[in-house]
């Protein structure tokens, strides 16, 4: 996280109200939710279904 | 408002598919927050695409709905209760944060809206025409020529849609300050991730 709000190569974007970094934000959040657990039991229902959320008609790339 | 508003729908969601309490319930309050906000922010965002087709998007269309999801709020929900637990547990872990992270935050926190409001204006403003006629049009123009950009295949048209429905209830400066919150919404999701790490780690040390 430090090195994503210390890189200019984020700030400058951000500043410049680069609309590409809420697809970026949807996908993280996505992945995020896809993270397996530590004894690699199966994910709950309602990860999969807000990682689906995300992926899907809430948003992220298309292709 | 347009940031309250797309929580309010983004809690909607959650409460929809039933992910609301559960979610809360990991105890990540940074995670909670930026999941509602983000899953609003893309639920609107393809709304208003949709929207934006049909050549309805109108302050008469979109004002009036985004005034219904702030006021979803006020409904005192079991969503609008994790939510409000969420921000005081948020606000205790950052309290309870490390020096390091704390002083990274709020050195980065501080000069992000002065640069905003000074920088941006200044040297990073790139004027968008095709926003100018949108409100006439009911941004069917933008809409279609947006969908056939090749430069919009990997991203789709949230952003797009946003920006031009931001334009149209606020300001160039209130669409640009969206992607200052997404900012902090993608930090929020980091830490989330660190979390998660860190736990699959304890896991693996304690078996």
């Amino acid at each position: 996280m430090t090195s994503l709000i210390t890189s200019t190569a984020v700030l400058i974007w951000v500043g410049e109200g680069k609309i590409d970094l809420i697809s970026t934000s949807l996908a993280l959040a996505s992945l995020y939710f896809l993270i397996p657990r530590a004894d690699l039991s199966r994910l709950p229902a309602a990860n999969l279904m807000v990682a689906g959320l995300f992926a899907g008609p809430c948003g992220w790339p298309r292709s | 408002m347009y940031s309250v508003a797309s929580t309010g729908a983004g809690l909607l969601l959650l409460r929809v598919v039933g992910a609301s309490s559960l979610i809360a319930a990991r105890k990540s309050p940074f995670v909670f927050l930026a999941t509602a906000f983000l899953l609003g922010l893309g639920s609107l965002g393809q709304l208003w695409t949709l929207v934006a087709l049909s050549g309805q998007l109108t302050r008469i269309v979109t004002v009036p709905l985004l005034g219904l999801l702030t006021i979803t709020h006020c409904c005192w929900t079991p969503a609008q209760i994790d939510l409000a637990v969420s921000l005081r547990n948020t606000l205790d872990e950052l309290r309870r944060a490390p020096l390091g992270l704390r002083v990274v935050l709020v050195s980065h926190s501080l000069p992000l809206p002065i640069l905003h409001f000074t920088g941006p204006r200044v040297f990073w403003r790139f004027p968008c025409a095709a926003y100018d006629g949108c409100e006439s049009s009911g941004c069917v123009g933008i809409a279609r020529t947006a969908l056939v950009q090749a430069g919009n295949e990997p991203y789709g048209l949230i952003g797009e849609m946003t920006y031009a429905v931001l334009m149209q209830i606020g300001s160039d400066d209130a669409a640009q300050m969206v992607t200052w919150v997404v900012l902090f919404a993608i930090a929020a999701t980091l830490v989330g991730y660190a979390r998660r790490s860190e736990s699959a780690c304890a896991g693996k040390s304690s078996r």
